[in-house]
């Protein structure tokens, strides 16, 4: 029995189709500091003894941070993060449970909007001189960064509380105004990496119905990972067609730039940007946000040395994996943005934000100087860099 | 009473369910109780006794436990911190490891709160499901065994301190004492006669300092065992139980210290009268204090001067006035709290100068008198007896009129305002804490009382628990000579049995870390108290590891990390989760989720 | 809403917290059964994520009962846990499910009035507050997934 669901999932993801060349593990950013970590061998151990039991307590499966640079490398293109999903699934059903950050907070959180009629303060921040709407044909989507900000409230250097409001506030300067729902839950994204298909199913079913009220036939996201959620794992669950599709803010951003419904004050700075994951190589979306970055007068877009496809991973996905080794990895590409001599590096994901500026405010193994460029968010900086209009 | 048992499956775990003589049973319905518990897979069995805790309780657990049914007990009972040690000690005795015992207090918990008697067995099925789960997850593990340097620290050098160095000294420890002053003896050499005697006629060897404290102090400084640093302080207290570098600050430069125990006996400051300006301390010279007066008194008895007043040097006081309760029984310029000695010692004082000048009016001026000791009433019917004058009320005021000292004061068992004109002003002042010992208690992880004194841990707790670290005298709060000095040898008492054994056997319920999770944050090692927790380098990594001699397991660390890396052992995250979850689950025994059924 | 009995998971710690419940039972001062204790050995040991699994669980309400300000046995434990309660509860309150559910008493061993007048008022309040909306564990709604 359990060798069959292993064998769906080998078909699904096309993992026969790997002939061990190992490129996956070269570009592998937990290869670099983990001991005998190679995405491959994941999946040559499915192939050899194909147990869920066995499978799901290999450290491997919970190890991949999922951030997809195999599968952007993988010349057969086998969908490894997609197996891992898969078999993490499977696992949960066997109640084999990864250990989490923050001791399961958020994930605990994110269950009981899932499981329960909460009737939640989803929309404190918008209040006027924002202006959002019930209806609409436009949908932002809050999302949860401002629970992780108030869980991480004695952060300092971060600030990914005030994304909505910037989204908000962009979106407004654009001559748009957003419908928002009270009743949107999280999008689901850590319970699904963590094989919590259940809890995932019922935030789906919550998050489209309340969209679904709105009218809206397109669905804003700041999140690259509410993002990622919405495009490609929803449809799998939902019930019916999704009567609307997801679309990354930057997207609309360098639509409207275009047609100059948005003024940029002289910013005089250096910037970097990391590619999230989820919304690079899982989305594909890399130039709208170079984009935009361009659209700044005065700002400087300066690269690191591994963008785009290849961008390191901040190390961490859906609270779990995070250790020593990843912590190095982290020090890897903090290094790596200092390099570029950049004031700032930005980026979409409030948790790549969170997880960097962890790494960076912790004890650390390195120089502190080279490490100590502060990460900030691409919404919020946007919004700040808007010119006073009116 | 007989025993009555109910099987149930092939479970591990053990339930032993006690009446407490009918107690718990008049609360309890434990027929019930047992009914429900043993259609609980995990449990192997429930037993009903009348009083575990008897000889023949214990009896019955042991005889149980070495059928070899169950690998771990849980006792449905009273409060484990009492009786449930002597339950765990007999399964110890039939072979169980004692961290594999678990008691539910369901008398004082559930059976004596709760009126309702269903509402009541409702709640102490929950309360056993929740155990039965976090028992099934506990581990059998050993206690950690400590080294106890042979070596006492004793900060103080008053008259606490000696005694505690002399005890310790002749028990065959070496002991370092570290005295702030030049000299040794503290406050109590400052006095020259001590109650009750007050009169050297007979040999009395009370704590008087031509008696008895001088030839102490000779002992100790005399004793190869006692090193005294004095006109030192201490800087740092570091280390665990049993093992602690001390670093003192001697006139010779810094010294450094290795010992095993340490006896805390700072003693106490007295109060600064100057805070309760009404008296005129420091304003007027004829107003002085007990110790002042000390120092007057001996001119005439002892160095062969006269007993004068400070303002001209010469006359005789014909009217002395003690005002009790300076800085005592204040809420608003001294401390709430009652110094304890004041009145014997004011009392001496005053029949003393009865003693010397009969045509003295002595009058003490009090709220209550308060004497605790054997003795004091005789004290004081001889004090009135000599012409000692009580009066009833508190002195409001010390003013000058026209070159005289007036005492302003209602004298509350006549009801009248009274102005009276005096010779000399003896401000009975009251106990401080020592200036200074909030800071050597919170390196010695010592709280403070209500009154900022250092509260020693209750005596009754177990050695492990004072951690090797022991208060003494009026470090603790004010008292007499004779109860410091009891205080030093129960205190050198406690400490040299820890030396003697050498070990101590330490709770191995302390903090863990997991290396593979560890990042090496140091968010652990910034919010540890003992300095347990330190961020090391081992494999090219940082992690962080742990002290077992200073981790108290309290958690804190655990709770703090934010990558799971830390957990304490008997206290882990699962056995809570698991307890918690079946302390709010509904429905059927030994719930679980839906993977049990595939 | 009259036969609510509102539970709640006391946390208390084995030096202040469990010693006043202890008492209360030693001076028979009744309050609600809906009060589960669990014993722990510092307050500064309960982390955020322990509230919210009882949470989950389906508790009405959580308490945490330690000693006084300035008096933990441990030195800093109570008021770790005082911070992470206050960081917790906007979150509870964004959450929909309450800050109000999550109290800190801070009492002393002998304080026996004093805790059982806690649960009391706790009990009550949780009652205006209503069952925690997601439900008691096995009953109805989405199993959690661990």
């Amino acid at each position: 029995m359990s060798e069959k669901v292993v064998k769906r999932i080998i078909q699904d993801t096309h993992a026969f189709d790997c002939v061990e060349c190992g490129k996956c593990t070269s570009v592998c950013p937990m290869t670099r500091h983990k001991k005998d970590f190679a995405p491959r061998l994941i999946v040559v151990k499915a192939m050899d003894s194909p147990s869920v039991e066995t499978l799901a307590r290999e450290r491997d499966l919970w190890a991949c941070t999922t951030c997809g640079t195999c599968s952007a490398m993988c010349p057969y293109k086998v969908d490894y993060t997609e197996f891992i999903r898969a078999m993490r699934a499977e696992g949960a059903l066997l109640d084999v449970t990864p250990d989490c950050s923050q001791g399961g907070l958020l994930h605990s959180m994110m269950r009981m909007m899932a499981k329960g009629e909460l009737v939640q303060d989803r929309l404190g921040w918008a209040k006027p001189p924002l202006r959002v709407a019930e209806k609409g044909d436009i949908y932002y989507f809050t999302g949860c960064s401002r629970h992780m900000a108030q869980v991480f409230e004695d952060r300092r250097g971060i600030d990914i509380g005030s994304v909505p409001a910037s989204a908000v506030r962009i979106m407004n300067a654009a001559g748009v105004v957003p419908a928002v729902s009270r009743n949107e839950v999280c999008c689901g994204h850590d319970l699904n990496w963590v094989g919590d298909e259940d809890n995932f199913a019922a935030l789906v079913d919550k998050n489209v119905a309340a969209i679904k009220a709105t009218g809206a036939k397109t669905v804003v996201f700041t999140c690259p990972e509410g993002l990622r959620t919405f495009s490609k794992d929803y449809p799998v669950v939902a019930q019916d067609e999704l009567p609307f599709k997801a679309v990354h803010i930057s997207e609309l951003l360098a639509g409207w730039i275009m047609e100059g419904r948005l003024r940029f004050k002289q910013t005089k700075m250096k910037v970097t940007y990391h590619d999230a994951c989820r919304l690079g190589r899982h989305m594909g979306v890399y130039d709208p946000p170079r984009e935009v970055l361009r659209a700044i007068p005065g700002l400087e877009l300066v690269e690191m040395e591994n963008i785009r496809e290849k961008c390191l991973c901040c190390g961490v996905s859906g609270w779990i994996s995070c250790d020593a080794d990843t912590k190095l990895l982290q020090m890897d590409k903090l290094m790596e943005a200092k390099r570029t001599g950049a004031e700032t590096m930005l980026s979409f994901c409030p948790k790549c934000q969170l997880h960097l500026n962890c790494a960076r405010a912790d004890n650390v193994p390195v120089e502190r100087a080279l490490i100590d460029i502060p990460v900030q968010d691409f919404t919020v900086f946007v919004a700040n860099a808007l010119e006073e209009s009116k | 009473m007989a025993e009555e048992e109910m099987t149930g499956g092939k479970g591990r775990v053990g339930v032993y369910l006690c009446t407490c003589r009918g107690d718990v049973s008049k609360h309890i319905d434990l027929d019930r109780l047992a009914a429900e518990l043993s259609a609980d897979p995990a449990v192997a069995f429930v037993k009903i006794d009348s009083e575990l805790c008897a000889p023949s309780g214990q009896g019955a657990l042991q005889k149980t436990h070495r059928e070899g049914r169950a690998d771990r007990a849980l006792v449905g009972a009273c409060t484990p911190n009492i009786q449930g040690l002597i339950m765990r000690a007999a399964l110890e005795g039939a072979g169980l490891n004692k961290y594999l015992y678990e008691q539910v207090n369901l008398r004082e918990l559930c059976a004596w709160v709760h009126a309702d008697r269903e509402a009541a067995t409702d709640k102490a099925v929950r309360l056993m499901r929740a155990a039965i789960a976090r028992s099934l997850l506990l581990e059998a593990l050993e206690d950690i065994e400590l080294d106890v340097v042979p070596e006492a620290l004793v900060i103080g050098g008053g008259v606490a301190g000696m005694q505690a160095a002399l005890e310790i000294a002749s028990r065959g420890f070496a002991a370092h004492i570290v005295e702030r002053t030049g000299a040794l003896g503290g406050r109590a050499y400052k006095l020259s006669v001590t109650f009750p005697t007050h009169n050297c006629g007979i040999c009395c060897m009370q704590y008087c300092r031509e008696c008895v404290l001088t030839p102490k102090i000779e002992d100790v400084m005399q004793n190869p065992r006692i090193t005294v640093h004095l006109n030192s302080e201490i800087e740092t207290i570091e280390g665990g139980f049993g093992d602690r570098n001390v670093v003192i600050r001697t006139p010779g430069g810094k010294k450094e210290l290795r010992v095993g125990t340490i006896i805390l006996a700072s003693g106490s400051d007295v109060f600064d009268a100057s805070r309760i300006p009404e008296y005129g301390f420091g304003v007027h010279q004829d107003v002085v204090t007990t110790m002042d007066l000390e120092r007057m008194l001996e001119q005439e008895r002892v160095i062969g001067g006269r007993f004068v007043r400070p303002s001209d040097g010469k006359t005789t006081p014909m009217t002395v006035n003690f005002i009790q309760c300076v800085g005592s029984r204040d809420r608003v310029k001294g401390n709430l709290h009652c110094s304890l000695v004041c009145c014997t010692y004011a009392i001496g004082q005053a029949r003393e100068i009865k003693k010397l000048h009969p045509k003295t009016e002595v009058y003490v001026h009090y709220i209550d008198l308060r004497g605790p000791y054997r003795g004091f009433e005789e004290f004081y019917e001889q004090a009135k007896a000599e012409g000692v004058m009580f009066v009833r009320g508190r002195v409001a005021e010390v003013r000058e009129k026209k070159g005289r000292l007036y005492v302003l004061f209602e004298d509350t068992d006549l009801g009248r305002l009274i102005d009276m004109p005096s010779d000399l002003v003896v401000l009975a002042v009251g106990q401080e804490p020592a200036r200074d010992s909030d800071r050597i208690a919170k390196m010695l992880h010592l709280q403070l009382d209500q009154d900022k004194f250092i509260k020693d841990l209750n005596p009754n707790f177990p050695p492990e628990y004072r951690r090797g670290v022991f208060v003494a005298g009026c470090a603790e709060g004010p008292k007499g000579i004779r109860y410091s000095i009891d205080d030093a040898k129960t205190a050198a008492a406690a400490a040299a049995d820890l030396m003697v054994a050498g070990k101590i056997r330490k709770t191995r319920a302390i903090a863990v870390v997991d290396e593979t999770r560890c990042r090496g944050c140091g968010k652990c090692e910034d919010v540890c108290e003992y300095h347990a927790a330190k961020v090391v380098v081992k494999n090219g990594r940082q992690v962080s590891v742990r002290d077992p001699a200073r981790c108290e397991g309290c958690g804190v660390c655990a709770a703090q990390c934010c990558n799971r890396a830390i957990s304490i052992k008997h206290n882990t995250r699962p056995q809570m989760e698991a307890l918690m979850k079946a302390m709010m689950a509904k429905g059927g025994a030994g719930a679980r989720g839906k993977g049990e059924e595939a | 809403m009259g036969d609510f009995q509102p539970s709640i998971i006391a946390f208390t710690c084995a030096w202040c917290g469990y010693p006043s419940a202890v008492l209360a039972g030693v001076n028979r001062i009744e309050y609600p059964t809906g009060v589960n204790i669990v014993r722990v050995m510092c307050t500064g040991m309960i982390e955020p994520a322990y509230i919210m699994r009882a949470l989950e669980y389906g508790a009405d309400g959580v308490v945490l009962v330690g000693c006084m300000m300035e008096n933990c046995h441990y030195m800093v434990g109570n008021k770790k846990a005082q911070e992470r309660a206050d960081t917790l509860r906007p979150l509870l309150d964004m959450m929909g499910i309450g800050a109000g559910r999550l109290r800190t008493e801070w009492i002393n061993a002998s304080e026996r009035v004093r805790f059982a007048a806690a649960m009391k008022d706790f009990s009550v309040a949780l009652k205006g507050l209503g069952p925690n909306p997601l439900g008691r564990l096995g009953e109805g709604g989405v199993e959690a997934g661990h």
